[in-house]
């Protein structure tokens, strides 16, 4: 029996109503205007493959990782992660999957690191001595043994990145999506992000990372596979070792080649 | 590594979790934790010095026994806690949304209800200690008299209007828990299957000498 991609996508379709005022509601109450963010998505990640979308924004990275991590339900198509289809096995999805919530606000900012993790811990199902070694371990592997005691609103922009990552491994989940991980953090703080990621994590413990980034040298450097979407659909995709072949620029031209078609075919 | 995990959901584990959360958020505020303590015993203070201006045996006091401190203390006690039922679930998806921690919650295994219920549990357990606490004080220091309260009714009632209240909360809230993938319509029957039996027995039960008072 061949083994479930690690993460598969089949026409996946998502549409967000268009906010509207009251006056709107009165005057027009059966319009229903939505804006389309994924426009029949197809994808298919293997298991302990690192796989970096790349796009504008708004090309509907964000929504595709929701979708993986069950926070959002499709309109139309399949998505399911290790073989568990997000909207029919929602349970099963979200124990296959570890989801790196970017925003920083996603934290308690009173409590310390290891407070944020004892009670995201306890939700994942761990307790006692076992949760506090997962804690112990993860806040080793995050670097930030020092700073467990120190209050989450202490930390800087990248150590509240790599707690993100630490709360995403408490459950061990093989799949791990993470959204635009070195956004706002220096060169160096991105580096050990990308290394992390890619040595740590995908080489060193097998995981498979949907990584959702704009920077293409990011994605150049560190995927092995790579798609670009742009307005809701896959425009262009490949293993990274032949789309960034000729380097980073063959990489930005290709980028820019796709984007710029999806503008002309929308 | 995945040693001692085991699923989660209603355990008592995730409710201890999230009320420990809360505790320990709420001891980051210490002068406001102890304001929020303090506070109870100055307002029953408040409450039998101001009982000392309304003269003994006023008619409109007739029914709740002619005692306005006891009067107004068993009110605002309960009127804390009935808030806080009310406001309770509402205030808890709200909140989360806000401070921006509602994704990283819906994302673990712990089922919805089960997130709403734990979040919104240490201000309910919190609300349940005011109101003992208020009362106690009341009947320890300042000579609060209960011997007219009907245990059984305020218990029925009590359990009527919580449900009533927790069903408003979520049903206000459906629309946000929506866009996560919970059915709205879920929320609003289980506000209608509370609040039309319990809306039939204020109704004809609870307020009845009053709508016929009205109805005069």
């Amino acid at each position: 029996m061949s083994e479930a991609p690690a993460i598969l996508a089949e026409n996946l379709v998502k549409r967000y109503p268009v906010f509207r005022g009251f006056r709107e509601l009165v005057l027009r109450p059966f319009d229903r205007r939505a804006v389309t963010a994924l426009d029949g998505i197809d994808l298919e990640v293997g298991r302990g493959r690192v796989f970096c979308l790349l796009g504008p924004n708004g090309a509907g990275k964000t929504t595709l990782i929701k979708i993986l991590a069950t926070l959002v339900l499709p309109d139309a198509g399949r998505a399911a992660v290790a073989g568990h289809d997000v909207a029919r096995e929602p349970g099963p999805a979200k124990e296959a999957v570890g989801y790196a919530v970017g925003d920083e606000r996603s934290f308690y900012w009173r409590l310390t690191g290891r407070q944020n993790l004892e009670f995201f811990g306890a939700l994942y199902g761990l307790k006692g001595p076992s949760r506090d070694r997962r804690i112990d371990e993860l806040l080793h592997v995050a670097g930030l043994e020092q700073a467990a005691g120190l209050r989450f609103n202490s930390y800087s922009t990248g150590m509240r990145q790599m707690l993100a990552f630490a709360r995403a491994l408490l459950a061990d989940a093989d799949i791990l999506l993470v959204d635009e991980p070195t956004r706002s953090l220096d060169p160096q703080a991105a580096d050990r992000i990308r290394s992390f990621l890619r040595d740590d994590l995908a080489r060193g413990r097998g995981k498979t990372i949907l990584w959702a980034t704009h920077d293409l040298g990011e994605a150049a450097d560190c995927a092995d596979d790579i798609a670009v979407i742009s307005r809701g659909r896959v425009r262009l995709r490949g293993p990274a070792a032949a789309l960034a072949a000729g380097g980073r620029a063959a990489l930005r031209q290709a980028y820019e080649q796709a984007v710029i078609a999806s503008e002309g075919t929308s | 590594m995945t040693g001692g995990r085991r699923a989660a959901g209603w355990s008592a584990t995730v409710m201890i979790a999230f009320v420990r959360r809360d505790l320990r958020e709420a001891l980051t505020y210490k002068l406001s934790f102890l304001s929020s303590v303090t506070g109870i015993l100055l307002s029953s203070a408040t409450f039998y010095f101001v009982a000392k201006l309304v003269p003994a045996g006023t008619p409109a006091l007739g029914p709740f026994g002619g005692d306005y401190f006891s009067f107004a203390v068993v009110g605002v006690a309960f009127a804390g806690l009935l808030g806080m039922f009310q406001e309770g679930l509402a205030s808890v998806v709200r909140g989360a949304q806000v401070s921006g921690t509602l994704e990283a919650l819906l994302v673990t295994p712990v089922p919805v209800p089960a997130i709403l219920f734990g979040s919104s549990l240490y201000g309910l357990l919190f609300q349940v200690f005011r109101t003992v606490l208020h009362l106690g004080v009341a009947l320890a220091f300042f000579g609060l008299a209960l011997g007219r309260v009907n245990a059984a009714g305020v218990v029925a009632v009590g359990f009527l209007t919580v449900l009533c209240f927790l069903s408003i909360g979520l049903t206000t809230r459906f629309k946000d828990l929506a866009t996560f993938g919970i059915k709205p319509i879920w929320a609003f029957t289980i506000g209608v299957v509370v609040n039309v039996p319990l809306g039939y027995f204020l109704s004809t039960v609870a307020f009845q000498n009053y709508w016929r008072f009205l109805g005069r």
